[in-house]
Protein backbone atom coordinates (compact mmCIF):
# COMPACT_ATOMS: atom_id res chain seq x y z
CA UNK A 1 0.00 0.00 0.00
CA UNK A 2 1.54 3.10 -1.29
CA UNK A 3 -0.46 5.38 1.43
CA UNK A 4 0.13 2.95 4.40
CA UNK A 5 1.09 6.40 6.49
CA UNK A 6 -2.05 7.85 5.44
CA UNK A 7 -4.51 5.56 5.96
CA UNK A 8 -3.22 4.45 9.66
CA UNK A 9 -2.88 8.27 10.68
CA UNK A 10 -6.85 8.06 9.20
CA UNK A 11 -7.73 5.21 11.51
CA UNK A 12 -5.95 6.37 14.32
CA UNK A 13 -7.65 9.65 14.09
CA UNK A 14 -11.48 7.69 13.91
CA UNK A 15 -10.01 5.90 16.82
CA UNK A 16 -9.27 8.92 18.97
CA UNK A 17 -12.13 10.69 18.28
CA UNK A 18 -14.60 7.28 18.64
CA UNK A 19 -12.75 6.88 22.17
CA UNK A 20 -12.85 10.48 23.28
CA UNK A 21 -16.87 10.00 22.07
CA UNK A 22 -17.37 6.99 24.40
CA UNK A 23 -15.39 8.56 27.38
CA UNK A 24 -17.84 11.47 26.89
CA UNK A 25 -20.89 9.23 26.84
CA UNK A 26 -19.42 7.44 30.28
CA UNK A 27 -18.85 10.10 31.76
CA UNK A 28 -22.38 11.71 31.16
CA UNK A 29 -23.92 8.35 32.25
CA UNK A 30 -21.88 8.39 35.47
CA UNK A 31 -19.98 5.39 34.56
CA UNK A 32 -17.01 6.76 36.49
CA UNK A 33 -19.24 6.21 39.79
CA UNK A 34 -18.99 2.31 38.78
CA UNK A 35 -15.79 2.11 38.40
CA UNK A 36 -14.78 3.69 41.24
CA UNK A 37 -17.03 2.04 43.52
CA UNK A 38 -15.59 -1.32 42.23
CA UNK A 39 -12.00 -0.10 42.48
CA UNK A 40 -12.22 0.83 46.08
CA UNK A 41 -14.22 -2.11 47.12
CA UNK A 42 -12.75 -5.61 47.05
CA UNK A 43 -14.82 -8.15 46.25
CA UNK A 44 -13.07 -11.21 48.17
CA UNK A 45 -14.13 -13.54 45.59
CA UNK A 46 -12.48 -11.23 43.28
CA UNK A 47 -9.10 -11.65 44.34
CA UNK A 48 -9.62 -15.37 44.83
CA UNK A 49 -10.05 -15.31 48.65
CA UNK A 50 -13.22 -16.44 49.71
CA UNK B 1 10.99 15.09 16.64
CA UNK B 2 14.63 15.48 17.37
CA UNK B 3 16.38 13.00 20.40
CA UNK B 4 16.71 16.33 22.52
CA UNK B 5 12.97 17.41 22.61
CA UNK B 6 12.29 13.65 23.30
CA UNK B 7 14.07 13.35 26.18
CA UNK B 8 12.76 16.21 27.35
CA UNK B 9 9.53 15.52 27.17
CA UNK B 10 10.07 12.17 28.76
CA UNK B 11 11.45 13.48 31.39
CA UNK B 12 8.84 15.83 32.07
CA UNK B 13 6.47 13.23 32.45
CA UNK B 14 9.11 11.59 34.86
CA UNK B 15 8.88 14.28 37.24
CA UNK B 16 5.38 14.58 37.25
CA UNK B 17 4.67 11.12 37.43
CA UNK B 18 7.06 11.16 40.88
CA UNK B 19 5.41 13.92 41.85
CA UNK B 20 2.20 12.00 41.92
CA UNK B 21 3.35 9.31 44.01
CA UNK B 22 4.57 11.50 46.17
CA UNK B 23 1.67 13.47 46.72
CA UNK B 24 -0.74 10.16 46.94
CA UNK B 25 1.11 9.13 49.85
CA UNK B 26 0.55 12.09 51.69
CA UNK B 27 -2.40 10.90 53.41
CA UNK B 28 -5.21 13.23 54.60
CA UNK B 29 -6.80 14.99 51.58
CA UNK B 30 -6.01 12.45 48.61
CA UNK B 31 -7.85 9.35 50.43
CA UNK B 32 -11.04 10.57 50.24
CA UNK B 33 -13.05 9.86 47.51
CA UNK B 34 -16.23 10.96 49.00
CA UNK B 35 -17.35 12.84 45.34
CA UNK B 36 -17.56 10.23 44.35
CA UNK B 37 -20.10 8.05 46.71
CA UNK B 38 -23.40 8.67 45.08
CA UNK B 39 -26.21 8.16 47.58
CA UNK B 40 -23.89 7.89 50.62
CA UNK B 41 -22.19 10.61 51.86
CA UNK B 42 -19.83 10.56 54.25
CA UNK B 43 -19.13 13.62 56.81
CA UNK B 44 -16.56 16.08 55.32
CA UNK B 45 -13.95 15.49 57.64
CA UNK B 46 -14.01 11.51 57.82
CA UNK B 47 -10.85 9.23 57.97
CA UNK B 48 -11.26 6.03 58.20
CA UNK B 49 -7.70 4.58 59.06
CA UNK B 50 -8.71 1.10 59.66
CA UNK B 51 -7.96 -2.17 56.63
CA UNK B 52 -11.56 -2.39 56.31
CA UNK B 53 -11.54 -5.62 58.96
CA UNK B 54 -12.51 -3.49 62.02
CA UNK B 55 -12.27 0.02 63.56
CA UNK B 56 -15.93 1.25 61.61
CA UNK B 57 -17.10 4.21 63.07
CA UNK B 58 -20.07 4.19 65.26
CA UNK B 59 -23.66 5.10 63.82
CA UNK B 60 -24.51 7.82 65.97
CA UNK B 61 -25.51 10.91 64.41
CA UNK B 62 -26.88 10.21 60.63
CA UNK B 63 -29.55 10.05 57.88
CA UNK B 64 -30.58 7.08 56.07
CA UNK B 65 -33.58 6.18 53.32
CA UNK B 66 -35.14 2.84 52.47
CA UNK B 67 -35.31 1.24 49.56
CA UNK B 68 -39.68 1.17 50.35
CA UNK B 69 -38.74 5.11 50.42
CA UNK B 70 -38.86 5.33 54.85
CA UNK B 71 -35.98 5.83 56.65
CA UNK B 72 -33.92 4.28 59.21
CA UNK B 73 -32.42 6.42 62.50
CA UNK B 74 -30.50 6.39 65.66
CA UNK B 75 -33.99 4.94 67.48
CA UNK B 76 -34.74 2.41 65.32
CA UNK B 77 -30.85 0.90 66.60
CA UNK B 78 -31.71 1.82 70.33
CA UNK B 79 -34.62 0.06 70.09
CA UNK B 80 -33.10 -3.29 69.70
CA UNK B 81 -30.25 -5.26 71.73
CA UNK B 82 -28.16 -5.26 68.34
CA UNK B 83 -28.94 -4.32 64.94
CA UNK B 84 -27.66 -6.60 61.89
CA UNK B 85 -26.26 -4.00 58.82
CA UNK B 86 -25.74 -6.83 55.67
CA UNK B 87 -23.66 -4.24 53.20
CA UNK B 88 -23.55 -5.65 49.59
CA UNK B 89 -23.30 -3.87 46.56
CA UNK B 90 -25.22 -5.71 43.04
CA UNK B 91 -22.29 -6.32 41.38
CA UNK B 92 -21.00 -8.34 44.09
CA UNK B 93 -21.22 -12.15 43.58
CA UNK B 94 -20.81 -13.51 47.07
CA UNK B 95 -23.27 -10.88 48.11
CA UNK B 96 -26.42 -12.23 46.20
CA UNK B 97 -24.94 -15.74 46.76
CA UNK B 98 -25.22 -15.57 50.28
CA UNK B 99 -28.82 -13.54 50.18
CA UNK B 100 -31.12 -16.07 50.62
CA UNK B 101 -29.73 -17.75 53.36
CA UNK B 102 -29.37 -14.24 54.85
CA UNK B 103 -33.24 -13.19 54.43
CA UNK B 104 -34.14 -17.18 56.05
CA UNK B 105 -31.96 -16.18 58.82
CA UNK B 106 -33.70 -12.90 59.54
CA UNK B 107 -36.83 -14.64 59.36
CA UNK B 108 -35.85 -16.56 62.32
CA UNK B 109 -34.23 -13.38 64.38
CA UNK B 110 -36.39 -12.69 68.05
CA UNK B 111 -38.33 -9.49 68.59
CA UNK B 112 -34.78 -7.73 70.56
CA UNK B 113 -32.64 -8.35 67.42
CA UNK B 114 -33.17 -5.77 64.07
CA UNK B 115 -31.28 -6.81 60.74
CA UNK B 116 -31.55 -4.97 57.89
CA UNK B 117 -29.45 -4.58 54.88
CA UNK B 118 -27.12 -1.66 52.81
CA UNK B 119 -26.49 -1.72 49.15
CA UNK B 120 -23.57 0.30 48.62
CA UNK B 121 -23.94 1.06 45.48
CA UNK B 122 -27.24 2.93 45.24
CA UNK B 123 -27.88 2.87 41.84
CA UNK B 124 -29.97 5.30 39.96
CA UNK B 125 -32.19 2.30 39.56
CA UNK B 126 -33.73 0.73 42.92
CA UNK B 127 -36.04 -1.56 41.01
CA UNK B 128 -32.25 -3.41 40.47
CA UNK B 129 -31.83 -3.64 43.99
CA UNK B 130 -35.16 -4.74 45.28
CA UNK B 131 -35.44 -7.59 42.09
CA UNK B 132 -31.86 -8.75 43.72
CA UNK B 133 -33.57 -8.96 47.40
CA UNK B 134 -37.30 -10.19 45.86
CA UNK B 135 -35.38 -13.06 44.11
CA UNK B 136 -33.60 -13.81 47.89
CA UNK B 137 -36.94 -14.02 49.35
CA UNK B 138 -35.84 -11.13 51.32
CA UNK B 139 -38.88 -8.87 53.16
CA UNK B 140 -36.80 -6.82 55.33
CA UNK B 141 -35.54 -3.17 55.42
CA UNK B 142 -33.00 -2.43 52.90
CA UNK B 143 -30.83 1.15 53.45
CA UNK B 144 -29.87 2.69 49.87
CA UNK B 145 -28.58 6.42 50.68
CA UNK B 146 -27.48 8.38 53.84
CA UNK B 147 -25.43 10.67 55.18
CA UNK B 148 -23.13 11.24 58.61
CA UNK B 149 -21.85 8.52 60.12
CA UNK B 150 -24.29 5.69 57.73
CA UNK B 151 -21.84 7.81 54.65
CA UNK B 152 -19.07 6.98 56.88
CA UNK B 153 -19.48 3.57 57.77
CA UNK B 154 -20.23 2.50 53.90
CA UNK B 155 -16.63 4.45 53.16
CA UNK B 156 -15.05 2.24 55.91
CA UNK B 157 -16.42 -0.69 54.19
CA UNK B 158 -13.41 -2.14 51.56
CA UNK B 159 -14.47 -5.93 51.43
CA UNK B 160 -18.18 -6.72 49.84
CA UNK B 161 -19.93 -8.16 51.75
CA UNK B 162 -19.07 -6.73 55.48
CA UNK B 163 -21.82 -7.24 58.11
CA UNK B 164 -21.89 -5.14 60.82
CA UNK B 165 -23.26 -5.98 64.23
CA UNK B 166 -24.33 -2.58 65.46
CA UNK B 167 -25.35 -2.49 69.59
CA UNK B 168 -28.30 -0.34 70.76
CA UNK B 169 -25.92 2.94 71.18
CA UNK B 170 -24.65 2.36 67.84
CA UNK B 171 -21.29 1.35 68.58
CA UNK B 172 -20.06 -1.24 65.96
CA UNK B 173 -19.67 -4.49 68.67
CA UNK B 174 -18.46 -6.85 65.98
CA UNK B 175 -18.26 -7.63 62.45
CA UNK B 176 -18.11 -10.14 59.61
CA UNK B 177 -15.71 -9.57 56.79
CA UNK B 178 -16.64 -12.03 53.67
CA UNK B 179 -19.09 -14.50 53.20
CA UNK B 180 -18.80 -18.18 54.79
CA UNK B 181 -19.42 -20.29 51.44
CA UNK B 182 -21.63 -22.72 53.96
CA UNK B 183 -24.19 -22.79 56.65
CA UNK B 184 -25.40 -19.19 56.27
CA UNK B 185 -26.64 -18.96 59.41
CA UNK B 186 -24.79 -20.55 61.68
CA UNK B 187 -21.73 -18.30 61.12
CA UNK B 188 -24.00 -15.57 61.25
CA UNK B 189 -25.15 -16.68 64.54
CA UNK B 190 -22.24 -17.33 66.01
CA UNK B 191 -21.10 -13.29 65.04
CA UNK B 192 -24.53 -12.44 66.54
CA UNK B 193 -23.80 -13.75 69.85
CA UNK B 194 -20.18 -12.88 70.26
CA UNK B 195 -21.54 -9.67 69.94
CA UNK B 196 -24.33 -10.16 72.00
CA UNK B 197 -21.43 -11.65 74.96
CA UNK B 198 -19.42 -8.50 74.05
CA UNK B 199 -22.24 -6.34 75.32
CA UNK B 200 -22.55 -8.35 78.44
CA UNK B 201 -26.25 -9.83 77.22
CA UNK B 202 -27.18 -13.32 76.78
CA UNK B 203 -26.62 -15.49 73.41
CA UNK B 204 -29.66 -16.47 71.66
CA UNK B 205 -30.27 -19.96 69.87
CA UNK B 206 -32.14 -20.44 66.80
CA UNK B 207 -34.28 -22.96 65.88
CA UNK B 208 -32.74 -25.22 63.15
CA UNK B 209 -29.84 -23.34 63.16
CA UNK B 210 -26.31 -25.13 64.06
CA UNK B 211 -24.15 -22.72 65.18
CA UNK B 212 -20.80 -22.37 64.17
CA UNK B 213 -17.60 -22.07 66.03
CA UNK B 214 -15.84 -18.93 65.36
CA UNK B 215 -13.21 -18.87 68.13
CA UNK B 216 -11.47 -22.04 67.81
CA UNK C 1 16.23 11.94 7.75
CA UNK C 2 17.82 8.45 8.30
CA UNK C 3 20.43 9.76 5.91
CA UNK C 4 21.91 12.02 8.77
CA UNK C 5 21.69 9.57 11.24
CA UNK C 6 24.16 7.23 9.11
CA UNK C 7 27.52 7.58 11.32
CA UNK C 8 26.54 5.90 14.00
CA UNK C 9 29.88 4.19 14.52
CA UNK C 10 30.68 7.07 16.45
CA UNK C 11 30.63 7.62 20.28
CA UNK C 12 28.25 10.33 20.20
CA UNK C 13 25.96 7.68 18.80
CA UNK C 14 26.34 5.55 21.26
CA UNK C 15 25.94 8.24 24.19
CA UNK C 16 22.55 9.23 22.77
CA UNK C 17 21.39 5.42 22.56
CA UNK C 18 22.27 5.22 26.12
CA UNK C 19 20.61 8.01 27.35
CA UNK C 20 17.24 7.17 25.37
CA UNK C 21 17.86 3.35 27.47
CA UNK C 22 18.11 5.23 30.58
CA UNK C 23 15.33 7.55 30.50
CA UNK C 24 13.00 4.64 28.95
CA UNK C 25 14.50 2.83 32.45
CA UNK C 26 13.65 5.64 34.61
CA UNK C 27 10.33 5.84 33.07
CA UNK C 28 9.81 2.21 33.76
CA UNK C 29 10.77 2.75 37.51
CA UNK C 30 8.40 5.54 37.80
CA UNK C 31 5.85 4.19 36.36
CA UNK C 32 5.42 1.04 38.85
CA UNK C 33 5.02 4.20 41.30
CA UNK C 34 2.55 5.88 39.28
CA UNK C 35 0.25 3.15 38.93
CA UNK C 36 1.30 1.76 42.58
CA UNK C 37 2.40 4.60 44.35
CA UNK C 38 -0.08 4.01 47.43
CA UNK C 39 2.81 3.07 49.61
CA UNK C 40 1.18 2.85 52.97
CA UNK C 41 -1.13 0.53 51.49
CA UNK C 42 0.94 -2.16 51.96
CA UNK C 43 2.05 -1.98 55.63
CA UNK C 44 -1.58 -1.70 56.88
CA UNK C 45 -3.02 -4.42 54.56
CA UNK C 46 -5.59 -1.48 52.95
CA UNK C 47 -5.93 -0.12 49.62
CA UNK C 48 -6.10 3.64 48.26
CA UNK C 49 -9.67 4.92 47.75
CA UNK C 50 -8.98 7.84 46.61
CA UNK C 51 -10.83 9.50 43.60
CA UNK C 52 -8.00 8.47 41.27
CA UNK C 53 -9.88 4.97 41.77
CA UNK C 54 -12.71 6.28 38.87
CA UNK C 55 -9.71 6.47 36.04
CA UNK C 56 -8.77 2.72 34.20
CA UNK C 57 -4.80 3.00 33.91
CA UNK C 58 -3.54 1.75 30.85
CA UNK C 59 -1.82 -0.95 31.81
CA UNK C 60 -2.80 -4.43 33.80
CA UNK C 61 -2.77 -3.54 37.01
CA UNK C 62 -5.46 -4.77 40.20
CA UNK C 63 -7.13 -2.27 41.87
CA UNK C 64 -7.12 -4.73 44.54
CA UNK C 65 -3.60 -3.89 45.25
CA UNK C 66 -3.25 -1.97 48.45
CA UNK C 67 -1.01 0.31 46.38
CA UNK C 68 -2.48 1.14 43.36
CA UNK C 69 -3.91 4.47 42.92
CA UNK C 70 -6.09 3.84 39.75
CA UNK C 71 -8.36 1.00 38.30
CA UNK C 72 -7.58 -2.00 36.20
CA UNK C 73 -9.12 -1.65 32.42
CA UNK C 74 -9.64 -5.60 32.33
CA UNK C 75 -11.11 -5.63 35.77
CA UNK C 76 -12.75 -2.72 35.49
CA UNK C 77 -14.15 -3.98 31.73
CA UNK C 78 -15.18 -7.31 33.22
CA UNK C 79 -17.20 -5.71 35.76
CA UNK C 80 -18.56 -3.39 33.90
CA UNK C 81 -19.73 -6.10 31.26
CA UNK C 82 -21.30 -8.09 34.26
CA UNK C 83 -23.05 -5.24 35.82
CA UNK C 84 -26.89 -7.21 36.19
CA UNK C 85 -28.90 -5.80 33.31
CA UNK C 86 -25.55 -5.23 31.34
CA UNK C 87 -24.49 -2.07 30.29
CA UNK C 88 -22.08 -1.25 27.27
CA UNK C 89 -18.71 -0.23 28.65
CA UNK C 90 -18.57 3.06 27.53
CA UNK C 91 -16.18 4.55 29.49
CA UNK C 92 -13.74 2.09 30.11
CA UNK C 93 -13.65 1.15 25.87
CA UNK C 94 -13.37 4.55 25.35
CA UNK C 95 -10.16 5.08 27.81
CA UNK C 96 -9.04 1.84 26.14
CA UNK C 97 -9.59 2.85 22.81
CA UNK C 98 -7.37 5.96 23.32
CA UNK C 99 -4.94 4.00 24.93
CA UNK C 100 -4.45 2.13 22.30
CA UNK C 101 -4.84 4.70 19.37
CA UNK C 102 -1.78 6.59 20.67
CA UNK C 103 0.44 4.34 22.86
CA UNK C 104 -0.61 0.54 21.44
CA UNK C 105 1.47 -1.56 23.03
CA UNK C 106 3.74 0.91 24.20
CA UNK C 107 2.18 0.65 27.20
CA UNK C 108 3.72 -3.23 27.42
CA UNK C 109 7.04 -2.12 27.27
CA UNK C 110 7.25 0.78 28.58
CA UNK C 111 4.69 1.01 31.53
CA UNK C 112 3.55 -1.73 32.81
CA UNK C 113 4.67 -3.08 36.24
CA UNK C 114 3.92 -7.01 35.60
CA UNK C 115 6.07 -6.38 32.36
CA UNK C 116 9.07 -4.61 34.79
CA UNK C 117 8.59 -7.74 36.60
CA UNK C 118 9.17 -10.33 33.69
CA UNK C 119 11.92 -8.21 32.25
CA UNK C 120 13.50 -8.53 36.09
CA UNK C 121 13.03 -12.31 36.55
CA UNK C 122 14.29 -13.06 32.60
CA UNK C 123 17.78 -11.50 34.02
CA UNK C 124 17.58 -14.22 36.21
CA UNK C 125 19.55 -16.37 34.26
CA UNK C 126 20.48 -16.43 30.32
CA UNK C 127 19.51 -19.69 29.81
CA UNK C 128 16.66 -19.75 27.65
CA UNK C 129 14.02 -22.39 26.69
CA UNK C 130 13.25 -21.78 23.05
CA UNK C 131 9.75 -22.61 21.94
CA UNK C 132 9.45 -24.27 18.79
CA UNK C 133 8.19 -22.12 16.24
CA UNK C 134 5.01 -24.17 15.33
CA UNK C 135 4.06 -23.93 18.77
CA UNK C 136 5.22 -20.72 19.67
CA UNK C 137 2.71 -19.34 16.54
CA UNK C 138 0.28 -20.99 17.94
CA UNK C 139 0.27 -20.29 21.69
CA UNK C 140 0.42 -16.54 20.92
CA UNK C 141 -3.29 -16.95 19.76
CA UNK C 142 -4.23 -18.13 23.94
CA UNK C 143 -4.31 -14.36 24.56
CA UNK C 144 -6.99 -13.40 22.30
CA UNK C 145 -8.99 -16.26 23.32
CA UNK C 146 -7.77 -15.30 26.72
CA UNK C 147 -9.96 -11.92 26.21
CA UNK C 148 -12.35 -13.29 24.75
CA UNK C 149 -13.80 -15.92 26.52
CA UNK C 150 -12.36 -14.64 30.20
CA UNK C 151 -12.62 -10.57 29.76
CA UNK C 152 -15.88 -10.56 27.74
CA UNK C 153 -17.92 -13.26 26.97
CA UNK C 154 -17.92 -15.35 30.33
CA UNK C 155 -18.80 -12.15 32.11
CA UNK C 156 -20.85 -10.17 29.92
CA UNK C 157 -22.99 -13.67 29.44
CA UNK C 158 -22.65 -15.93 32.27
CA UNK C 159 -24.94 -15.25 35.10
CA UNK C 160 -26.28 -17.20 38.04
CA UNK C 161 -30.03 -16.60 39.29
CA UNK C 162 -29.41 -13.58 40.50
CA UNK C 163 -28.22 -11.76 37.52
CA UNK C 164 -25.08 -11.74 38.98
CA UNK C 165 -21.96 -12.56 37.15
CA UNK C 166 -18.44 -13.19 38.06
CA UNK C 167 -14.82 -11.29 36.48
CA UNK C 168 -13.48 -14.42 35.35
CA UNK C 169 -10.23 -13.43 34.49
CA UNK C 170 -9.81 -11.40 37.78
CA UNK C 171 -10.52 -14.45 39.57
CA UNK C 172 -9.32 -17.61 38.04
CA UNK C 173 -6.76 -16.58 36.31
CA UNK C 174 -5.18 -12.94 36.52
CA UNK C 175 -1.57 -13.73 38.21
CA UNK C 176 -0.95 -9.24 38.42
CA UNK C 177 -3.95 -9.95 40.92
CA UNK C 178 -2.25 -12.47 42.72
CA UNK C 179 1.02 -11.05 43.04
CA UNK C 180 0.05 -7.72 43.41
CA UNK C 181 -3.20 -7.83 45.52
CA UNK C 182 -4.02 -11.38 46.66
CA UNK C 183 -0.38 -11.92 48.08
CA UNK C 184 0.09 -8.77 49.61
CA UNK C 185 -3.41 -8.83 51.24
CA UNK C 186 -2.96 -12.03 52.64
CA UNK C 187 0.50 -10.96 54.57
CA UNK C 188 -0.87 -8.26 55.99
CA UNK C 189 -3.76 -9.90 57.48
CA UNK C 190 -4.14 -12.61 59.47
CA UNK C 191 -7.88 -12.98 59.46
CA UNK C 192 -7.81 -13.05 55.42
CA UNK C 193 -5.57 -15.72 55.54
CA UNK C 194 -7.46 -17.93 57.03
CA UNK C 195 -10.20 -17.54 54.68
CA UNK C 196 -8.21 -18.60 51.45
CA UNK C 197 -8.69 -21.54 49.93
CA UNK C 198 -8.35 -23.71 47.02
CA UNK C 199 -9.66 -21.00 44.72
CA UNK C 200 -6.62 -18.74 46.35
CA UNK C 201 -3.93 -21.58 45.84
CA UNK C 202 -5.12 -22.35 42.49
CA UNK C 203 -3.98 -18.59 41.80
CA UNK C 204 -1.16 -19.20 43.92
CA UNK C 205 -0.33 -22.02 41.16
CA UNK C 206 -0.79 -20.23 38.35
CA UNK C 207 1.34 -17.03 39.44
CA UNK C 208 4.53 -19.59 40.30
CA UNK C 209 3.81 -21.16 36.96
CA UNK C 210 3.72 -17.62 35.24
CA UNK C 211 6.78 -16.78 37.16
CA UNK C 212 8.61 -19.93 36.10
CA UNK C 213 8.34 -19.40 32.37
CA UNK C 214 9.23 -15.91 32.72
CA UNK C 215 12.92 -16.72 33.89
CA UNK C 216 12.92 -18.99 30.91
CA UNK C 217 11.02 -17.28 28.42
CA UNK C 218 11.23 -13.41 27.80
CA UNK C 219 7.64 -12.18 28.31
CA UNK C 220 5.88 -15.21 28.76
CA UNK C 221 2.85 -13.74 30.03
CA UNK C 222 2.60 -11.07 27.51
CA UNK C 223 3.34 -13.74 24.80
CA UNK C 224 0.46 -15.99 25.50
CA UNK C 225 -1.49 -15.24 27.82
CA UNK C 226 -2.05 -11.27 28.48
CA UNK C 227 -5.52 -10.38 27.77
CA UNK C 228 -4.92 -6.24 27.25
CA UNK C 229 -1.51 -6.97 25.50
CA UNK C 230 -3.95 -8.65 23.15
CA UNK C 231 -6.20 -6.08 22.89
CA UNK C 232 -3.53 -3.77 22.47
CA UNK C 233 -2.37 -5.31 19.51
CA UNK C 234 -5.14 -4.97 17.24
CA UNK C 235 -3.72 -1.26 17.37
CA UNK C 236 -0.35 -1.94 16.40
CA UNK C 237 -0.45 -0.58 12.76
CA UNK C 238 -2.31 2.49 13.79
CA UNK C 239 -0.99 3.17 17.48
CA UNK C 240 0.83 6.74 17.32
CA UNK C 241 3.96 4.62 18.63
CA UNK C 242 5.79 2.82 16.50
CA UNK C 243 9.15 1.44 15.62
CA UNK C 244 10.34 2.00 12.50
CA UNK C 245 12.72 0.86 10.19
CA UNK C 246 15.40 2.22 7.92
CA UNK C 247 15.90 -0.27 5.13
CA UNK C 248 18.05 1.95 3.09
CA UNK C 249 20.29 1.72 6.60
CA UNK C 250 20.03 -1.49 7.60
CA UNK C 251 22.99 -3.86 7.49
CA UNK C 252 20.96 -6.51 7.98
CA UNK C 253 23.52 -8.07 10.66
CA UNK C 254 20.87 -9.60 12.44
CA UNK C 255 21.23 -8.19 15.83
CA UNK C 256 18.07 -6.66 16.00
CA UNK C 257 16.41 -10.20 16.32
CA UNK C 258 19.09 -11.42 18.85
CA UNK C 259 17.44 -9.10 21.55
CA UNK C 260 14.03 -8.92 21.10
CA UNK C 261 12.03 -10.39 23.84
CA UNK C 262 9.15 -11.01 21.29
CA UNK C 263 11.33 -13.43 19.49
CA UNK C 264 10.41 -11.14 16.82
CA UNK C 265 12.85 -10.03 13.27
CA UNK C 266 12.53 -5.97 13.51
CA UNK C 267 14.06 -6.48 9.55
CA UNK C 268 11.01 -8.70 8.54
CA UNK C 269 8.04 -7.80 11.39
CA UNK C 270 8.35 -4.12 12.44
CA UNK C 271 4.91 -3.58 12.56
CA UNK C 272 4.03 -7.19 14.18
CA UNK C 273 1.17 -7.05 16.74
CA UNK C 274 3.66 -8.81 18.83
CA UNK C 275 5.71 -5.94 19.28
CA UNK C 276 6.14 -4.50 22.46
CA UNK C 277 8.13 -1.41 21.50
CA UNK C 278 10.46 -1.69 24.13
CA UNK C 279 13.47 -0.25 22.07
CA UNK C 280 16.26 -2.93 22.68
CA UNK C 281 16.38 -3.58 18.88
CA UNK C 282 16.71 0.12 18.56
CA UNK C 283 19.73 0.47 20.77
CA UNK C 284 21.54 -2.32 19.93
CA UNK C 285 21.66 -1.68 15.85
CA UNK C 286 24.91 -0.11 14.72
CA UNK C 287 23.42 1.37 11.93
CA UNK C 288 21.13 2.84 14.37
CA UNK C 289 18.37 1.63 11.64
CA UNK C 290 15.66 0.83 13.95
CA UNK C 291 14.05 3.86 16.01
CA UNK C 292 10.98 4.17 17.99
CA UNK C 293 8.21 7.28 16.50
CA UNK C 294 5.60 8.80 18.00
CA UNK C 295 3.91 10.40 15.38
CA UNK C 296 0.47 11.25 16.64
CA UNK C 297 -0.69 13.86 13.92
CA UNK C 298 2.25 14.23 11.14
CA UNK C 299 1.57 11.27 8.63
CA UNK C 300 5.38 12.04 7.03
CA UNK C 301 7.46 9.98 9.48
CA UNK C 302 5.61 7.01 7.69
CA UNK C 303 7.89 7.36 4.63
CA UNK C 304 10.17 5.05 5.66
CA UNK C 305 9.34 1.50 5.22
CA UNK C 306 7.40 -0.11 8.03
Amino acid sequence: MDNTGRTAALIRAVLIITGAILITIGILGKEYVSVFNKAVRICLECIGIG
Amino acid sequence: MSVRRTVSILLIITAVIALCTMYSCRGKGTEDGSGLQEGFIPDQDFRYSGNGRGGFPSLESFTAETLEGGSFTADDLSAKDITIINVWATWCGPCLNEMPGLAAFSELLPDNIGFLTLCADAPDDPWKTSDILKKAGYTGMTVISGTGDIGNLVSSVLYLPTTVFVDNSGRVADSLVGSPNRNIAGYYLAYLNRALMSCGLERISLPGVEEENIDG
Amino acid sequence: MSGMHRDRLNGNGIRREKQRRTVRNVIRIASLFLFNGYLTGFRNGRIFTGRTKSVCVPVLNCYSCPGALGACPIGSLQAALGTSGGRFPFYVLGTLMLFGAVLGRLTCGLLCPFGLIQDLLAKITSKRITVPKKTDRLLRYLKYAVLALFVIILPAFFRDDFGSSVPWFCKYICPAGTLEGGIPLTLADRALREMTGPLFWWKVLLLAAVIAGSVFIERFFCRYLCPLGAFYSLFSRVSAARMKIDSSACISCGKCGSVCPMALDPVRQISSAECILCGRCADICPAEAVSLRFSLFSVNALREKD
